[in-house]
C-alpha cells in the first residue's frame, strides 16, 4: 500500500525536459494566436472569450489538467484497455457521419458550441492499439497476420477518416508507418513507397508524360547494358548517347524514344543470349512497370480528381500554372508573411501581412506564418530547434523503455507529431501541398491542444514508470 | 531487449527527424534571408491623399466671397461587396438607382489594368450633400463601400463671376505637368482668382499611411500614424473688392454690355470689375448639371463668359487726349497755356478731322475740358514731329515709349488671367502699311481723337485714371490683398510704385482740365455736390449702330479714393450712361449712399435702362480691326 503510494506521487522518475519542452511549445503558441489576433483599439483583457487567444488559455488550462489527471492512472490500464479505446472511438467517428458538414467534412461533434474532432482523439486511440499490438510476443512485422493485424488496426479508422472528408487527418495516419518501420516492416516496402512518391511527382510536374518515359527507358537500358558487359567504354558510350537524346527529345520526343526502346528491346535479347534471365525480366518488367503507374497518375489526376483537389497539386508543384490571384493566393501571402521576417522579424505584435488577414487560418493551420513575420528566421530556427529536440527526446524515451507497449507507444508518438510538424511547416512554406493539419502545441484549437496533450500525458506516465514496470 | 532485431533503425529513425528539421531550415533560409523579395513587396500598405481645405475668399471688408461646399464620392472594393452580401434593394433605395443601374456601376472592366478587385473604384461620384446626409447614417450596413469627402465651391453673393473665377477637374495635360500633385479627378483652379492663385488657394495634401486587410478595409494605422501627414489647408485670400460696391456695379451695369472698372488709386486695389453682361458663379460651381450651364453660356450671342473689362480691346476716344497732353507737356513741345483758335476742325492738306462748337481754347485745361479734336490733332502733331516733319519714326518711338510707361499697348500684369495688351501704333505697323519712310504724323492723325490704330481695354482706362489721380504713377492693379498667414512675397510686385516718364506738375493741368469736363462740360452728368470729381467723356462711333460711350473720373481732386472706367456699348454719348453710372460708383463708394431725389431718379433710370433688348447685335467689340470710327464729341 504503502509503496504503491509513493510510486504515484514520485516525481523522479519524470522526463521533466520533455514536460518543459510542451510547456514551452504551449507558450510560444498562444504568444502567436495572441499575435496575430491582437488589435490595440479592440483589445479587452486576455481572457476575452470572443478570441482565439482567450479560448486558447483554456485550453491550455485543460491540456495541463488533464496531464496531472493522467499521472493517477497506471500505465498498464492504457495497454489492458487500448483495443476498448479504439473501440470506443471507432464508434465516435462512424457516428460523426451522421452530423451535419462544417467546410465540406463531417469531422465534428458540435455540442453547445464547442466543437469536438474524434479523430484528433482517434491519433492516440490508434497509438494505443497499435503499441498494444506490436507488444504481443506473437506479432512479428516479418510474418504476413503480424503485418495484416497491423494494417488493420491502422486502417480502420483511417478509413473512416477518410470518409469524412478529412484528407489532413488521414495522411496524418500514415506516419503510424515508421513505427512499423521500427517494428521490423522489411525496408523494401519503403524503398517501393519513396520510388512510388518520387515517380507520382514527376509524372505530376510535367504536361506529357512521354518525359518521363524518355528518362525510364534511360534507366533500364543503361542498367541492361551494364550487365550485359562490364566495360567503362560502352557505358561511357551511352551516357553520351543519352544526353544527346535528352537534349534532342524536346524537338525529336517520339524518334528518341522510339531509338531508346529499339536499344532496350536489343540489350535485353543481348542479356538473353547470355542467360541474364532474372536481370533483364526484371528491369524490362520494372520499366513497364513504371511507365504505367507514372501515366495512371498522370490520367488519374488530370482526369479524375476534383478541380478543387487538383488544384492543391498543382499549387504545390507546378505554381505557374495557377492563378497568382486565384488558387495560388492563400500560399503566396502565406509565403510572403514568413519571408518577409527577415533575419530578426517585424518584432512582436508587428506582423502587419498576418494580423491583415492576408494569410489564411493564421491561427490555426497557418500560425507558422506569424512565427516567421515576427520572429524571424531566428525565431523560426529556434521553434525548429525546439521541435526536433522534443522529437529526437521522444525518440530517447522510446529506446529506453522495457516495455515494448511504451516504447512503440513512444515511436507513434514521435510519428504522429514529426509528420504534423513537417506537413505543416512545409505546407505554410510552399514545400508540401496545402493539407490542414494543426501545428502541435502552437495552433489554435480545443481537439489539437487536448489531444496532443493526452498524447504526451500518457506518454510522461508510461515513461515515468520505466524503472517499476515489469516486462 | 535482446530480441529487438531492429535496434539499428533507431538511428535510421533519428537521421529522419534531423533530416526534416534541416530541410525545414532550409527551406526558412530560402524565404528569409536568400529572397530578400519576399520583404519587400507591400500592397498592404496603402496612403490615403488627405484633402486639404481650399482657401476662403473674402471682400476688402472680411465679407465671404467664397466658401468650401462638400460633395461625397461613394468608393466601393468589388471584393469586399461581394463577400459582405448586402441588402442590395435597400442600398439602391437610399441613393435612388434602380438594381440595373447598381450591376454596371459595380462591374468594372476588371481585365482592365486600372481596375482591381481589391482596390477601391469611384462607385458614385458628386453626391449632393443632401441626398448623401440620409445615406451616411446607414453606411455601416454596407461594408466595402466607403464616403470621400470632396471640397466644392460656394458662392453665397452671387457676384463677381469673372474676378472669382471657378474650379474644374484638372486635364490629362496638367496632371502632366505636375503629376507630384494633381491625380485625374482632382479639382483645380480653372480661371480668375482660382486659377491665378491656385498654388496659395490649394493648400498641401496630407498623407495617411493605414493597413488595409486583403478585403481592402482599413485596419489600423501604420505605424500608429507617425508617417502621416496632415492636411494643410490653403491660405484664405482677402481680395480688394468691395463686396457692396462690386454689386452696385452688376446693377447698374445689368442689361448693358460693356465693362466697368474701378480702383482705389493710392494702392492699385480693384474695387470693382464688372463685364456685362456676366453671370451667377454658382451655375458653375462643381455639380451634375454644371456640363448645360457651360454649354449654355458659351452659347450665348453676348459672349457672358468673355471678361471684357481685360479681354474687351475698345478704342478709347476722346479719353485718350488725357494721355497726350500729359506727354506733350513732358516734352515740351506745347505749353500748358499755348491757346488755340479752333476753326471747327483740324486740317493738314486734304485731311479734315471735325470738331464741334465749343468755347475759346485758351490754355490746356479748356482744351481738355472742351475735348477739342482740333487741339488734340495737333498735340499728336507735334509730338509725332518732335524731331522734325520727316522724322516721324522718332516721334513716334518717344510717343510709343510714353505710352507703355502709362500701361498701354502692353500687359500691365493684374493677377488675373486672360489680360489683353490692347492696341498702339508702332514704327512697324506704319512703316509695313505705308513703307518705310513713306508716312507722316498726317497717316495717323485721327490717334490723336483716340481713335485709328488704338485700342485699349477696360482696365487700361481705369489704369490711366488711376494714374492721373496719381498725378502720375500707378501700382498695378489687382485683387489679392492679402493671404491669411502667408509669408512669401506672391504679392509683393503689386507694392511696387509704376512711374510714367511724365512729371507730377503737368498732370496737375490734365487734373484740372479734367474738373471742368464734369463742372462745365462734357461730363457734367458726372457731377455730384460736395465731391470734386474729375473725368472725361468719350464716345466712340460705332459703324454697326449706336456709337459706344465711355467715360474716365477720379475723386475727390485731392487725395482720390477711387478710379473709375465705365465702358457702355451701343449706348450713344459719353455723357448719356457711362458718366452717370461712373458718378453713381463714385457717390456710392464715397458716401455709402446716394442722396438727393435727382441723383436716385438717375440712379433708378441708369438700373433700369435696358440696352441689350435694342439691338444686341450690334457689339463690335469682337471684331480685331474694328471700321474706322469717327470721334464727334
Amino acid at each position: 500500500m504503502n509503496s504503491s503510494r509513493k510510486s504515484l506521487i514520485d516525481l523522479s522518475g519524470y522526463d521533466w525536459i520533455a514536460v518543459l519542452l510542451c510547456l514551452l511549445l504551449m507558450a510560444t503558441g498562444w504568444t502567436m494566436i495572441f499575435a496575430s489576433e491582437y488589435n490595440p483599439d479592440t483589445f479587452s483583457g486576455l481572457l476575452n472569450l470572443d478570441k482565439n487567444y482567450g479560448k486558447q488559455l483554456i485550453w491550455i488550462a485543460a491540456g495541463i489538467l488533464l496531464f496531472v489527471f493522467i499521472q493517477f492512472i497506471e500505465g498498464r490500464i492504457f495497454q489492458n484497455l487500448a483495443f476498448v479505446i479504439l473501440g470506443v472511438v471507432l464508434v465516435l467517428l462512424i457516428a460523426v457521419l451522421f452530423t451535419k458538414p462544417i467546410n465540406g467534412s463531417t469531422s465534428w461533434f458540435d455540442i453547445g458550441g464547442f466543437r469536438f474532432q474524434p479523430s484528433e482523439f482517434g491519433k492516440t486511440a490508434t497509438a494505443l492499439a497499435l503499441a498494444s499490438l506490436l507488444s504481443l510476443p506473437d506479432v512479428r512485422m516479418q510474418s504476413f497476420t503480424g503485418k495484416a493485424q497491423a494494417f488493420v488496426v491502422i486502417g480502420l479508422p483511417l478509413l473512416l477518416v477518410l470518409i469524412q472528408n478529412d484528407t489532413g487527418s488521414t495522411l496524418v495516419y500514415l506516419s503510424f508507418l515508421l513505427v512499423l518501420f521500427r517494428a521490423g516492416l522489411p525496408s523494401g516496402v519503403f524503398i517501393i513507397g519513396l520510388i512510388l512518391i518520387a515517380l507520382s511527382i514527376a509524372a505530376l510536374m510535367v504536361d506529357k508524360i512521354w518525359g518521363i518515359f524518355h528518362i525510364l527507358l534511360i534507366i533500364g537500358n543503361f542498367t541492361l547494358l551494364r550487365f550485359w558487359k562490364k566495360d567503362e567504354r560502352l557505358s561511357m558510350g551511352f551516357s553520351v548517347l543519352a544526353l544527346l537524346s535528352l537534349y534532342f527529345s524536346g524537338t525529336q520526343m517520339f524518334l528518341t524514344i522510339a531509338l531508346q526502346l529499339g536499344l532496350l528491346v536489343l540489350v535485353s535479347a543481348l542479356n538473353l543470349l547470355k542467360r541474364n534471365w532474372q536481370i533483364t525480366v526484371l528491369t524490362f518488367g520494372g520499366i513497364a512497370v513504371a511507365m504505367l503507374y507514372s501515366s495512371s497518375v498522370n490520367y488519374l489526376v488530370n482526369n479524375i480528381l476534383k478541380i478543387h483537389q487538383q488544384e492543391r497539386i498543382w499549387v504545390w508543384l507546378r505554381p505557374e500554372k495557377c492563378d497568382p490571384l486565384g488558387s495560388l493566393y492563400n500560399l503566396e501571402q502565406s509565403k510572403y508573411a514568413i519571408g518577409s521576417g527577415g533575419f530578426l522579424g517585424k518584432g512582436f505584435l508587428e506582423g502587419e501581412r498576418t494580423k491583415l488577414d492576408y494569410v489564411p487560418e493564421q491561427s490555426t493551420d497557418f500560425i507558422f506564418c506569424t512565427v516567421g513575420e515576427e520572429w524571424g528566421f531566428l525565431g523560426s530556427i529556434i521553434l525548429l530547434v525546439l521541435f526536433m529536440t522534443l522529437l529526437l527526446r521522444i525518440l530517447y524515451i522510446a529506446e529506453r523503455q522495457r516495455l515494448s507497449f511504451a516504447k512503440y507507444y513512444a515511436y507513434s508518438v514521435a510519428a504522429i507529431l514529426l509528420f504534423h510538424i513537417f506537413v505543416n511547416m512545409g505546407m505554410t512554406m510552399g514545400l508540401l501541398p496545402v493539407i490542414g493539419i494543426p501545428l502541435p502545441f502552437i495552433s489554435y484549437g480545443g481537439s489539437s491542444m487536448i489531444s496532443f496533450s493526452l498524447m504526451m500525458s500518457i506518454l510522461i506516465k508510461l515513461d515515468s514508470e520505466r524503472s517499476t514496470a515489469f516486462r | 531487449m535482446s530480441n529487438d532485431l531492429f535496434q539499428s533503425r533507431y538511428k535510421v529513425l533519428q537521421g529522419l527527424v534531423v533530416l526534416i528539421g534541416v530541410v525545414l531550415a532550409f527551406r526558412c533560409f530560402q524565404l528569409q534571408i536568400w529572397d530578400t523579395s519576399y520583404q519587400r513587396k507591400q500592397s498592404f500598405r496603402q496612403i490615403i491623399t488627405q484633402y486639404p481645405s481650399r482657401g476662403l475668399i473674402y471682400d476688402r471688408n472680411d465679407s465671404l466671397l467664397i466658401y468650401n461646399l462638400a460633395l461625397y464620392d461613394l468608393q466601393a472594393t468589388y471584393e469586399s461587396v461581394k463577400r459582405s452580401n448586402i441588402d442590395t434593394a435597400r442600398f439602391c433605395s437610399f441613393l435612388g438607382l434602380s438594381p440595373l443601374q447598381f450591376s454596371t456601376l459595380m462591374e468594372k472592366d476588371w481585365t482592365d489594368m486600372r481596375f482591381s478587385k481589391r482596390k477601391p473604384f469611384d462607385f458614385m461620384t458628386k453626391i449632393e450633400p443632401d441626398s448623401f446626409a440620409r445615406f451616411e447614417e446607414h453606411l455601416y450596413e454596407f461594408p466595402g463601400f466607403e464616403s470621400v469627402i470632396r471640397n466644392v465651391r460656394g458662392y453665397p453673393v452671387n457676384i463677381g463671376a469673372h474676378i472669382l473665377g471657378y474650379i474644374s477637374e484638372v486635364s490629362p495635360k496638367q496632371i502632366e505637368k505636375n503629376k507630384a500633385f494633381y491625380k485625374q479627378g482632382d479639382y483645380i483652379g480653372a480661371s480668375g482668382l482660382e486659377m491665378a492663385y491656385e498654388v496659395q488657394l490649394r493648400g498641401k495634401r496630407g498623407e495617411k499611411h493605414v493597413l488595409k486587410d486583403k478585403w481592402g478595409k482599413i485596419q489600423s494605422r501604420y505605424k500608429n500614424g507617425s508617417m502621416d501627414k496632415a492636411a494643410e489647408s490653403g491660405y484664405d485670400l482677402v481680395s480688394s473688392i468691395d463686396l457692396t460696391l462690386q454689386r452696385y456695379a452688376e446693377d447698374l451695369m445689368k442689361n448693358k454690355i460693356g465693362a466697368l472698372v474701378a480702383i482705389e488709386p493710392s494702392t492699385g486695389e480693384i474695387l470693382a470689375m464688372v463685364s456685362a453682361p456676366t453671370y451667377d458663379p454658382n451655375i458653375l460651381a462643381i455639380d451634375n448639371k454644371r456640363g448645360n450651364a457651360f454649354a449654355l453660356l458659351s452659347s450665348d450671342s453676348t459672349d457672358p463668359l468673355f471678361n471684357r473689362a481685360l479681354m474687351a480691346q475698345y478704342p478709347p476716344g476722346s479719353i485718350f487726349k488725357t494721355v497726350l497732353a500729359a506727354i506733350v507737356l513732358q516734352e515740351g513741345a506745347m505749353t500748358h497755356d499755348e491757346s488755340l483758335s479752333c476753326p471747327g476742325a483740324f486740317t493738314f492738306g486734304n485731311l479734315r478731322i471735325g470738331c464741334h462748337g465749343h468755347g475759346a481754347i485758351t490754355n490746356v485745361e479748356s482744351a481738355i475740358q472742351y475735348s477739342c479734336n482740333n487741339y488734340f490733332c495737333n498735340t499728336y502733331k507735334e509730338i509725332i514731329n518732335l524731331y522734325g516733319y520727316d522724322f516721324p519714326e522718332k516721334g513716334m518711338n518717344k510717343l510709343v515709349e510714353h505710352l507703355n510707361a502709362f500701361g498701354l499697348g502692353r500687359k500691365i500684369g493684374i493677377d488675373i488671367p486672360g489680360e489683353m495688351m490692347g492696341n498702339i501704333p508702332t514704327i512697324e505697323y506704319f512703316d509695313k502699311r505705308y513703307g518705310k519712310g513713306r508716312w507722316r504724323f498726317s497717316n495717323s492723325a485721327s490717334i490723336g481723337i483716340g481713335q485709328g490704330e488704338l485700342q485699349i481695354t477696360p482696365l487700361q482706362m481705369a489704369n490711366l485714371t488711376a494714374i492721373i489721380a496719381n498725378r502720375g504713377f500707378f501700382y498695378i492693379p489687382h485683387f489679392a490683398k492679402e493671404f491669411k498667414g502667408d509669408k512669401s512675397d506672391v504679392l509683393k510686385r503689386f507694392k511696387e510704385k509704376q512711374f510714367t516718364k511724365v512729371h507730377p506738375r503737368h498732370f496737375e493741368h490734365i487734373v484740372d482740365g479734367m474738373e471742368k469736363v464734369v463742372l462745365a462740360g462734357t461730363g457734367s452728368r458726372a457731377m455730384i455736390s460736395d465731391i470734386s470729381v474729375c473725368g472725361k467723356t468719350g464716345t466712340v462711333e460705332n459703324p454697326h449702330g449706336i456709337d459706344h460711350s465711355t467715360f474716365i473720373a477720379f475723386a475727390p481732386k485731392e487725395n482720390p479714393k477711387i478710379a473709375i472706367a465705365v465702358y457702355v456699348e451701343n449706348s450713344g454719348y459719353g455723357s448719356s450712361f457711362a458718366a452717370p453710372i461712373a458718378s453713381l460708383m463714385i457717390e456710392k463708394y464715397l458716401k455709402g449712399e446716394i442722396r438727393g431725389e435727382a441723383r436716385k431718379a438717375l440712379e433708378t433710370s441708369m438700373m433700369n435702362a435696358n440696352l441689350m433688348s435694342k439691338n444686341p447685335a450690334q457689339s463690335s467689340i469682337r471684331l480685331k480691326n474694328p471700321d474706322k470710327t469717327e470721334n464727334i464729341d
